[in-house]
């Protein structure tokens, strides 16, 4: 169960990448973080997508693909451990919420070679001199 | 783990398409096509800051950049500016561009899809990664292709063969693999091939001989097996061959005699035998000859005197015997000469040293016997002299102590006698002098004391009579002065406040008297001290237990008295102490090591009692010794051994080294040399092209990126092999040090290290000493997520798009996966903050800090320290 501390942490870093805040913010309130706030709005039924980052989600379909990863977020800051997913369930929800299109640099990003995984920054090459 | 392949394309357009676009138009869209390429670079040292639009701007002076006589960008120099980022597509639209270099940078990511026709592209000494080149048949007029440096891997294809027009073919240092294409023979114009350093293999193609331009072969440091193709013979304008560091066996073909140009033979580190082939001698362009590390047999032929222009002839480590060919002392162009490791024997020529500019003379591990020649340094260029482990006899020649140019001078281990003559001191950049284990005999030289150089001296194991000179441990680069066995009288100077360097002073067994100076204590570098088997008497100083670093104390064999200090055990370094066969009296304290020490190392001193030792009521004496603690010793002597053998290595290692750096180039600055401050251990965890000091040398005030729960991280530059690295120096109180908890740390960050992932950093070594640790990551160029998204760094303005943080949040995801559930045991973060999450060139996430948050709080073994950070600890656990 140790490893759903871990699972928390990651829901916050996530509640940071849609909301543009950080953990803790005087706005918030007193002793209410970044999961206590997004809640309260749900229980205030306030739109969520006024939670969501406003230089980020600026159109209808990006907010859509947003509140999908809302939910993930939630689902691993739950209060109970045993009701987080583990990190493996969180990587195949996050392929259902995957956004659309693809990003200039998303190419590069999802085939990266082999060789960075097998052979170090450095090399044995003596033209490096590094022998 | 499914390995991805990915093709790094050079795509090469068809030039008659693209030559009549208007040159006016020209002008103006190249221009704002630098700007876009700019616009996609990361130059954190503002390199293009003349790369903007002004009024009078004229792009084609812009720094890098060079326009042909119609005012169209024909060159682009953006070598060594330490710029990452992308190459932008619109660098397809400078048509005229014949001539790219980006070499000596940090690119990672891959080039575009389309380059304009070049004639020349160097992107080499960057993180450059990928499979394959694949060329398209209208890149045929590509002459000089520089890629080495990179991390490019996958086989060389049969369509290498296809760029005929390559003159210049430059992949040394990469991860390439598999055989070499036959048709490289299709490459007749080549006349530069550069693949050392990488993983080929198979046998070298016969077809390599039928390059008729091939100036340079480098293919060295490799795995090729098999003999080298008698037709390398056939290769009449080849200048340069390397063959060196790989599994070629067989003999040295005598063909390659017929070479009459070439200069540059490397054939060491491999597997060859046989005899040196005679032919070899008629080969008289050759300037450097090494064929090392081999297992040739047999005599040096004579025909090498032959090789009047040699510069440098390295035959050490085979199975030569017989004599060295006396005329080899007229080459007047010899530098270096090592012969060490083989069986050679008789005299040196006596007027070695009179014709040839002598630097380097290494002759050790041989059965050489006669006298040294006088002659050696004779043209007053000689360093490195490397005489031990022979049977030299007669005097060390008056003129080796006059001989200005002398850095190390080793000839332990031989037969001479005579005196140390006068003058070693006054050479200003001896720094080692090595004599022991002859027959010497006389003083030693007062002008040894005078030295502004040495830093190790051994005179051990001779016939020395004197006392020692009194300001001969002030020295002031003295690390290790070891006078043993010989017969050195007197007192132990009392000079020692000005020891700034000496770690390692032995004098044991000599006729000292006298007692031992409290001064020593100033020492503060001293590391052991071997005071045993004279005559010294009075009682051991107290002050020597304070010393900070002493590790190593033997006094054994004197004729010591009083009590033992009553802190000896708790000193704050000491791990071996001998002090048996004194005459000690009074109580063994029981504090620190001295509740474990061997009573062996008590043992001779009749008035000692308690502790390990019988109680004092009773005065028996200790008898028989602890067979679990002399096994230790035994354990000991083998770790000694071993490291020993491992400084040999590093020291071969650096000397190859050196040679690289001579014989070729290609480096991007400066190498400097290591200081190698010896308390830093480094753990490696990849190979890495840097040492400790290097690293060391970056930690101070000015290089410091960030403070935080674990420690304090600096930023460093290591100019060597132009990576950054960030060091994480760790908290560590005053207690864990007492503790010696090291061991237990290094443990744990080795199975940190071990963990291999794309969206954690990569944790490349580990530097400790007994005070200090020091984790060695990878630097993340683009600072870390919490910044990036509260608008700290420049990488905010990256991620605006809900697809860039789509992504970070999958990195994390599947570096997080990964510690949790694909190691054993698994990793448990407790620490993941957006703080922790650094971005890669490319924005990839990479999770940072994993292990620390649990090793730090588990040594702490107390319920107030949480691990994690406020607003990211789940609340149970608050």
């Amino acid at each position: 169960m140790d490893e759903k501390i871990d699972i928390y942490s990651y829901g916050v870093v996530l509640l940071e990448l849609l909301t543009g805040r950080r953990p803790l913010e005087p706005e918030f309130g007193e002793s209410v973080d970044i999961v206590e706030w997004v809640r309260r709005k749900i229980r205030d039924n306030i739109s969520l997508e006024e939670a969501l980052d406003p230089n980020v989600g600026n159109c209808r379909y990006v907010q859509e693909e947003m509140l999908l990863v809302l939910q993930i977020a939630l689902l691993c800051t739950t209060k109970l451990p045993k009701d987080r997913p583990s990190m493996r369930d969180v990587i195949s929800m996050l392929g259902e919420a995957k956004p659309r299109r693809k990003s200039n640099s998303n190419e590069e990003n999802t085939s990266r070679s082999l060789a960075e995984k097998h052979s170090s920054v450095f090399s044995t090459s003596p033209v490096n001199g590094l022998l | 783990m499914k390995m991805k392949i990915i093709v790094l394309f050079l795509y090469y357009c068809y030039i008659g398409s693209t030559s009549s676009v208007l040159a006016s138009i020209d002008n103006v869209n190249e221009l704002s096509v630098l700007l876009s390429v700019k616009s996609t670079l990361v130059d954190p040292l503002n390199f293009l800051k003349d790369w903007k639009l002004s009024d009078t701007s004229d792009h084609c002076n812009w720094t890098g950049v060079r326009c042909n006589s119609n005012g169209n960008v024909e060159k682009l120099d953006l070598a060594g500016m330490n710029l990452t980022g992308k190459i932008s597509d619109s660098i397809s639209q400078l048509s005229s561009l014949v001539s790219f270099n980006i070499s000596c940078n940090g690119f990672e990511s891959l080039l575009p899809k389309s380059i304009p026709p070049l004639k020349s592209i160097d992107i080499s000494q960057n993180s450059f990664s990928g499979s394959l080149f694949l060329f398209s048949n209208e890149s045929l007029g590509l002459v000089h292709l520089n890629a080495s440096g990179n991390n490019l891997s996958g086989n060389l294809t049969e369509d290498l063969g296809n760029l005929v027009s390559l003159e210049v073919l430059d992949l040394r240092g990469n991860f390439f693999q598999g055989s070499l294409p036959s048709s490289f023979k299709n490459l007749q114009k080549l006349r530069f091939l550069g693949l050392s350093g990488n993983n080929l293999t198979g046998e070298l193609p016969s077809v390599l001989g039928q390059l008729p331009s091939l100036e340079t072969a480098i293919l060295g440091y490799n795995e090729f097996k098999g003999p080298i193709p008698p037709e390398f013979g056939n290769i009449n304008s080849l200048k340069y061959l390397d063959l060196a560091i790989g599994k070629l066996s067989g003999e040295i073909p005598s063909e390659l005699g017929k070479l009459k140009s070439l200069e540059t033979l490397l054939l060491y580190e491999n597997n060859f035998t046989g005899t040196i082939p005679r032919e070899i001698g008629s080969i008289t362009t050759l300037k450097v000859l090494d064929f090392s590390d081999n297992a040739l047999t047999g005599e040096i032929p004579m025909e090498i005197t032959k090789l009047k222009n040699l510069q440098l002839l390295n035959l050490m480590r085979n199975k030569l015997s017989g004599s060295i060919p006396p005329a080899i002392s007229s080459l007047a162009q010899l530098q270096v000469l090592e012969l060490w490791n083989n069986t050679l024997s008789g005299e040196l020529p006596s007027d070695l040293g009179k014709n040839s500019p002598l630097q380097w003379l290494d002759v050790s591990s041989n059965s050489f016997s006669g006298e040294i020649p006088s002659t050696l340094c004779n043209k007053g260029n000689l360093t490195k002299l490397i005489l031990f482990n022979n049977t030299f006899t007669g005097q060390i020649p008056a003129t080796l102590s006059t001989c200005q140019s002398l850095v190390r001078v080793r000839m332990q281990n031989n037969l001479l006698n005579g005196s140390i003559p006068i003058g070693f001191g006054k050479l200003e950049k001896l720094q080692r002098l090595e004599l022991a284990g002859n027959r010497l005999s006389g003083g030693i030289p007062g002008d040894i004391s005078d030295s502004v150089s040495l830093s190790f001296i051994d005179f051990s194991r001779n016939q020395i009579r004197s006392s020692l000179p009194s300001t001969i441990l002030s020295i002031h680069n003295l690390q290790a002065f070891l006078v043993a066995d010989n017969f050195i009288s007197g007192e132990v100077p009392d000079q020692f406040q000005d020891c700034p360097s000496l770690s390692n002073l032995d004098l044991s067994s000599n006729t000292l008297t006298g007692t031992i100076p409290s001064s020593i204590a100033s020492c503060e570098k001293l590391v052991s001290l071997n005071l045993r088997n004279n005559n010294l008497t009075g009682e051991i100083p107290r002050q020597i237990t304070t010393m900070s670093a002493l590790a190593v104390l033997d006094l054994s064999n004197n004729s010591l008295t009083g009590v033992l200090p009553e802190s000896i055990g708790t000193s704050p370094a000491l791990e071996l102490l001998n002090v048996s066969y004194n005459k000690l009296t009074g109580p063994v304290p029981i504090n620190g090591f001295l509740k474990t020490i061997n009573p062996d190392d008590l043992r001779g001193n009749s008035g000692l009692c308690g502790g390990v030792l019988p109680p004092c009521s009773k005065f028996q004496r200790a008898t028989s010794s602890h067979s679990s603690l002399h096994g230790k010793r035994i354990v000991a002597g083998w770790l000694i051994g071993i490291a020993s053998v491992l400084a040999l290595g590093i020291l071969t290692i650096v000397t190859r080294t050196l040679y690289k750096k001579w014989y070729s180039n290609g480096f991007c600055g400066d190498e400097t040399a290591s200081k190698g401050e010896w308390p830093w251990r480094l753990m490696a965890f990849h190979r890495l092209g840097f040492t400790a000091s290097d690293i060391l040398a970056c930690i101070k005030e000015s290089n410091m990126i960030g403070m935080g729960a674990t420690g304090i991280v600096y930023k460093a530059e290591m100019s060597r092999s132009s990576t950054v690295l960030a060091v994480k120096k760790l908290w560590r109180s005053a207690a864990d040090i007492e503790d010696g908890t090291t061991g237990d740390f290094v443990g744990e960050v080795n199975l940190l290290g071990k963990l291999r992932h794309r969206n954690i950093v990569r944790l490349l070594g580990f530097l400790y000493n007994d005070k200090n640790m020091m984790i060695v990551y990878e630097f993340m160029l683009n600072g870390n997520l919490g910044d990036a998204i509260h608008g700290k760094n420049a990488a905010g303005r990256l991620l605006v798009d809900w697809v860039s943080r789509y992504n970070i949040a999958l990195g994390v995801a599947h570096g997080l996966a990964y510690l949790h559930h694909d190691c054993h045991p698994p990793v448990i973060h407790r620490d993941i903050k957006s703080n922790n999450i650094l971005l890669d060139a490319n924005l990839d996430a990479r999770i940072a800090d994993f292990g620390l948050a649990r090793m730090m709080a588990r040594k702490k073994e107390t319920v107030s320290m949480v691990a994690g950070s406020y607003g990211y600890i789940a609340p149970g656990k608050v």
